[in-house]
């Protein structure tokens, strides 16, 4: 009787686990079913696609060596047509009907806020690659991780201390753009002048999204002769207002944002784009002469060989890079892959990247912000070069997840 | 005792409930957009398609009806029940004193005028950043019955389907009554009306008001369905989005509002399979209806209609 049962016993303990295993929803003996959405028609279209791309190289090599503790990974991706409803529909979608284990935002800031509530209430996890909006990591959610984009608070703890070192006289100028990245990036960047400085700019100016005259704002710089003009809107943007500027005899130099530091800047605005500086999220923007990225571009484009012009992309290096490193984490979490020990498994992430052309990402238990590393880097000769420069201070980012 | 309209809104509202019961919250969201766009395509469609108004504008009504009942719920704690009419109450007037100065105009610049009150609202959601969250959107708290009694994913589905039916309902009566024969009047000839003793202007500002509370109520609800909202949301697209509902549908028709939202504002989600071909495919469906259908989707049920009613009229001759 006692053999019986410790047979009974014995085989309990070895069908419980295999029984949660099973249990986890997207989790087969050989497959982990993941969820991504992001915009892929409509304006914003150019984040979406090059997201869906880069992760899909991502898992194809993954999957081609061996895949995840003996699964593949497949995906399904839902459009959001950059709109926080349409967000929350493909999020409800993957959940409830692709029955996904894990999701992936390659969305925008917006969107990803609108499924942000629903996703804490669903308990599974959400690794955000692209937004950078705050509510993805403060209120602190066990369940949600940013990797590759950076706090905006912390743009403008690096921007702050960049322009306030560079700008011999600390008469610094501001113009960005009303949409909410460009805002934030404006608000974080003279919160930080003001607090670790004590410097105000010079001169604060708005435009609106697609805005083809500066004229008007320019003149208000102007006025204020600043040593440096921090410019936060997108490429298309900078371009005219560079050109501008120029024309108005304006000959200080141009700080910008990190979604403009990528080569379509200097495509658009040309010799006007020489001597402008901004901070890099990954360390070679594509094209760069890095015998890495040359190897990576390779890559890319052996798997998409009809592609348009401008990609890849940032936004493909930064997906690339965060499937990855949601791939370690499920590859940490064991071949009982569920949600708490994938949460688990990316937790143990320190300084991990897949390659050079990636930067570091580095999780705990008691914050879930990957990145808070960007690289300078100054137009010259016409393509983006590093700068030498390296912040001294300390960053406040994580003070508050104590 | 009931009309006819009151049992088949008392129907469809049965048979919503019934629905609501058996499918996903995903479904019941989609169902929620479907019903939330209807309600907005019915306010239009009294608004453009029966007083002949153009409005580019009718998202911005919607942005007040969601922005004023996410704040009085969110800084307030005012229930849904009560923050949403407030809200509806708050487009109204202010819809009432767009139609002032709109109901001197007409056409092309009727619509530039709706055009520029849309990017009046869009710039006051951006520039007063501390109230509305600006650019960056708005979090809307989950609604509540009462403090903290919240309501659940179905409960939610019945208050939209609630206010669908209803508003449906209400328009269908408000065209059968003298003042919906105003409006139609004042379309076809606002001259020949005014000759018959309609008093134009009034019915046009009427119009406008009764639109926007259709608005109104309609944003309320989307702010608390989707938990967030954000200016975009709101903007031209929204707009334009509205005018190919009644459009599609059926220009003056209740039905076609109902018919042209509910397909249009699915459409999307049918369309998910071709992913970044959407857009073209859903571009190709709206021109192939407009070429082929000009009188709306709402021709083909008054066909079917028409045909069920000679076949049973030759039925019963023999």
């Amino acid at each position: 009787m006692k053999r019986i049962l410790s047979i009974l016993a014995g085989a309990a303990v070895a069908v419980v686990p295999a029984m949660a295993a099973a249990q986890q929803q997207g989790v087969t003996a050989d497959t982990i079913k993941i969820g991504a959405y992001g915009p892929i028609t409509g304006p914003a279209a150019y984040i979406g696609l090059a997201g869906r791309d880069g992760m899909n190289l991502a898992i194809k090599e993954i999957n081609a060596a061996g895949g995840i503790n003996g699964r593949k990974i497949t995906v399904v991706f839902e459009d959001d047509a950059h709109s926080p409803t349409r967000a929350l529909a493909a999020v409800k979608k993957l959940v409830e009907q692709d029955q996904v284990f894990a999701i992936m935002s390659v969305a925008g800031s917006n969107a990803t806020v609108g499924t942000i509530d629903y996703v804490r209430d669903k308990g599974a996890v959400m690794y955000v690659s692209i937004a950078s909006a705050p509510p993805v990591t403060w209120p602190f959610a066990r369940n949600l991780f940013r990797g590759g984009t950076t706090e905006t608070a912390r743009y403008g703890e690096l921007y702050a201390e960049y322009l306030a070192t560079n700008a011999k006289n600390k008469r610094i100028a501001i113009m960005h753009g009303r949409e909410e990245y460009p805002r934030n990036e404006g608000d974080a960047t003279v919160d930080k002048l003001k607090n670790w400085f004590q410097i105000d700019p010079v001169a604060r100016v708005e435009f609106n999204i697609n805005d083809k005259d500066f004229t008007s704002q320019l003149i208000q710089v102007q006025k204020a002769n600043p040593d440096v003009i921090a410019f936060f809107g997108n490429p298309a943007e900078a371009a005219i207002a560079m050109r501008q500027a120029r024309e108005l005899g304006i000959k200080q130099p141009f700080f910008v944002g990190s979604n403009m530091v990528d080569p379509s800047l200097v495509t658009a605005a040309r010799a006007n784009a020489e001597g402008v500086t901004g901070f890099s999220l990954i360390p070679f923007l594509p094209g760069a002469n890095s015998p890495e990225m040359k190897q990576w571009e390779a890559n890319w484009r052996k798997e998409y060989p009809n592609a348009p012009a401008g990609r890849p992309n940032n936004f493909d290096l930064l997906a690339y890079g965060d499937m990855h490193v949601l791939a370690e984490g499920m590859r940490r979490a064991g071949k009982n892959l569920t949600t708490d020990s994938l949460i688990k498994g990316l937790e143990g992430i320190k300084d991990y990247r897949v390659g050079p052309v990636a930067t570091p990402r580095t999780f705990s238990d008691k914050h879930h912000i990957g990145n808070l590393t960007l690289v300078p880097m100054q137009v010259k000769g016409g393509s983006w070069e590093p700068v030498q420069w390296q912040s001294k201070r300390q960053s406040d980012i994580l003070s508050r997840y104590k | 005792m009931f009309s006819r309209q009151t049992i088949i809104a008392f129907i469809a509202l049965v048979l919503l409930a019934a629905l609501g019961l058996y499918v996903g919250t995903y479904t019941i969201y989609l169902l929620n957009l479907a019903m939330i766009a209807v309600i907005a395509a019915v306010g239009l469609n009294l608004l453009t398609g029966n007083s002949g108004q153009i409005s580019l504008s009718h998202s911005s009504f919607m942005a007040i009806g969601a922005y004023v009942s996410a704040l009085l719920s969110a800084r307030y704690g005012v229930p849904f029940w009560a923050a949403i009419p407030t809200a509806a109450a708050v487009a109204a007037l202010i819809g009432a004193a767009l139609g002032f100065p709109a109901s001197r105009l007409h056409g092309i610049y009727l619509a530039l005028a709706t055009l520029g009150f849309l990017q009046i609202v869009q710039i006051v959601i951006e520039e007063f950043a501390d109230i509305t969250g600006g650019v960056r959107g708005m979090r809307v708290p989950k609604p509540a019955w009462f403090g903290a009694m919240l309501l659940n994913e179905y409960e939610i589905f019945l208050v939209v389907a609630v206010s669908c039916v209803f508003a449906v309902w209400s328009a269908t009566n408000i065209l059968a009554s003298s003042y919906g024969r105003d409006m139609n009047a004042v379309r076809l000839s606002p001259h020949a009306a005014q000759a018959l003793g309609v008093a134009v202007a009034r019915v046009k500002l009427g119009a406008f008001a009764l639109s926007a509370v259709y608005a109104g109520v309609a944003g309320g609800l989307l702010a608390m369905v989707v938990g967030f909202i954000d200016p975009i949301e709101f903007g031209v697209s929204a707009a334009l989005r509205q005018i190919t509902y009644i459009v599609v549908g059926g220009m003056g028709s209740v039905a076609g509002s109902v018919i042209g939202a509910v397909v249009l504002s699915g459409l999307p989600e049918v369309l998910r399979p071709v992913r970044e071909y959407s857009d073209v495919i859903y571009t190709g469906i709206l021109l192939a209806f407009l070429l082929f259908m000009p009188h709306g989707l709402v021709s083909i049920w008054d066909a079917a209609r028409l045909s069920l009613r000679r076949a049973l009229a030759r039925s019963f001759a023999k």
